[in-house]
C-alpha cells in the first residue's frame, strides 16, 4: 500500500492511497488457503425439527 | 465558532460546530465536490480520478487539529474545552454512482486495509483517544452528498456508548474471565436463529438485543481488539462479508437502503483494552420498505429503544433477502 500525501491550497491535507496488483490476491486464490466462502446461515436439522415439534404441539393444544 | 461543553446530567461532552450549518447540502450530481476535478467541473475536493482510496480532511469538521477559541467560559460545573481532533473523509470510488454494496470484493479489501491505516496513523496522536470510523448511507440518514464515502472522527475523548461497552465488557471479564462478546457470538452460533452469514473468520448476525429493525452486528471469531490485529486472511474475509451484508440489505426491500456502519475498535487512549472484542455494527433506519424508525420520545428523551420487529424474524427476512441477493 502506497500513501501519497499532498497539501490543497486551503492547508488541509487529502492523501491518495494506491495498491500494487500484487498486493491484492485474495486469500481464496491461494493453493495453502482454505475456502473462507460465506455460508447463509441456516437452522440445522436438529433445530428444525425442534421447532417443528414445538409448532406442533402449540398448534394441537391449539385447537382443542 | 466550535467548542466541547460539558453536560453535567450525562456526563458527556457535546460539541458545537456552528459552521457546520454552511456545509454543501444536496448540490446537484454535476455539481459534487466529492467526484474528481477536471471535465467541466473547476476546483473539487479531489483533483485526480485515479486512485483506489482518497482520504481528505473535512471541509466542515466537527472537530479541528488547531481548535478555535471557545465562544463562552466554561464553569466549573460545566466545563468547556476546544474542540480538538481531526475529522476525515474517505472516498471509496471516483464513481459518483457506486455504492459500498456495489464494490468488488477486492476494493473493499483495500478499504479495509486504509481503515486500519487511518486508526493507526491518528491514534497515534497523542490527543486522539478514541477513532470513530463510519458510514452515513442514505438521505434519511442525514446524507448530504450521495457520492460513495465514509467518515472518521478522531476524538479527544471516547464517545459515551463506546465508554458503555468498554464498561460492560470489562465487567463481564473480570466477572467470567472470558470475552463478553466472544460469548454472546458462541450463542448466537448455537441458537442459529439470528445468524446471518457465517465464515471461518467472521460472522454476521442480528444480535439478541437488536435496538433496530434490520441491526446486524459483523464481527471476527478470533479475539482482537482492532483492525490492525486481523490478518490477511482475517481481512479478506471482512471485506466478503461486509460485501454480502450490503448486497442482503439491497435485495431486502429491493432497493439500496439506508444505513449507518460503525466500527467499534478499542480506544487509542494508551490504556489496555484487551477484554474488548472489535465489530462492526450496521444500523438501517427502515422498519419495512416503506416506513421508517425514528429515534422519538422515549429513544431520544429517555434512551430506551422499543423494536417494533423480532430480531428472529428480522434474521429469516435477511436470509431470504441474501439467498435473493446470491441468485
Amino acid at each position: 500500500m502506497k500513501k501519497e500525501r499532498i497539501r490543497k491550497p486551503d492547508g488541509r491535507y487529502l492523501i491518495y492511497y494506491s495498491f500494487d496488483e500484487g498486493e491484492i490476491v485474495s486469500s481464496d486464490a491461494r493453493p495453502s488457503a482454505r475456502s473462507g466462502r460465506l455460508q447463509a446461515g441456516k437452522l440445522g436439522p436438529r433445530k428444525r425439527a425442534g421447532l417443528k415439534a414445538a409448532a406442533t404441539k402449540a398448534g394441537t393444544k391449539g385447537k382443542r | 465558532m466550535s467548542e466541547m461543553r460539558w453536560h453535567p446530567l450525562l456526563e458527556q461532552w457535546i460539541i458545537t460546530a456552528t459552521h457546520r450549518q454552511r456545509r454543501t447540502y444536496h448540490p446537484p450530481r454535476g455539481a459534487c465536490p466529492l467526484c474528481a476535478s477536471g471535465k467541466g467541473r473547476g476546483f473539487t475536493e479531489v483533483p485526480r480520478a485515479d486512485y483506489d482510496v482518497v482520504v481528505f480532511e473535512n471541509r466542515f469538521p466537527a472537530l479541528q487539529q488547531r481548535a478555535p477559541r471557545s465562544a463562552v467560559r466554561g464553569t466549573p460545573l460545566t466545563p468547556v474545552q476546544p474542540a480538538r481532533g481531526i475529522c476525515e473523509v474517505i472516498l471509496y470510488s471516483p464513481e459518483h454512482e457506486q455504492t459500498f454494496a456495489g464494490l468488488p470484493v477486492e476494493q473493499i479489501y483495500k478499504l479495509a486495509c486504509v481503515w486500519a491505516d487511518r486508526y493507526q496513523e491518528l491514534g497515534a496522536r497523542k490527543f486522539v483517544r478514541y477513532v470513530l470510523i463510519f458510514e452515513n448511507k442514505g438521505a434519511v440518514v442525514g446524507v448530504t452528498l450521495t457520492h460513495p464515502h465514509g467518515q472518521i472522527y478522531a476524538f479527544p475523548f471516547v464517545p459515551s456508548l463506546i465508554q458503555r461497552e468498554l464498561e460492560a465488557s470489562r465487567r463481564y471479564f473480570s466477572r467470567e474471565k472470558k470475552c463478553l462478546k466472544c460469548t454472546l457470538a458462541a450463542r448466537e452460533r448455537r441458537d442459529s436463529q439470528r445468524m446471518i452469514f457465517e465464515s471461518k473468520f467472521f460472522e454476521a448476525f442480528v444480535p439478541f438485543y437488536a435496538r433496530w429493525p434490520y441491526e446486524v452486528h459483523v464481527q471476527p471469531r478470533r479475539h482482537v481488539q482492532d483492525l490492525t490485529q486481523l490478518t490477511e486472511g482475517e481481512r479478506w474475509s471482512l471485506a466478503r462479508m461486509l460485501k454480502s451484508v450490503t448486497q442482503t440489505y439491497d435485495a431486502l426491500f429491493g432497493f439500496s437502503l439506508p444505513y449507518m456502519m460503525l466500527l467499534h475498535q478499542q480506544p487509542t487512549d494508551g490504556r489496555r483494552h484487551t477484554h474488548f472484542h472489535f465489530h462492526i455494527e450496521f444500523l438501517p433506519p427502515n422498519r419495512t420498505a416503506d416506513k421508517l424508525k425514528y429515534l422519538a420520545g422515549t429513544e431520544t428523551g429517555a434512551g430506551s429503544f422499543s423494536n417494533d420487529t423480532l430480531p428472529e424474524q428480522s434474521a429469516a427476512a435477511l436470509r431470504r433477502a441474501a439467498r435473493r441477493a446470491k441468485s
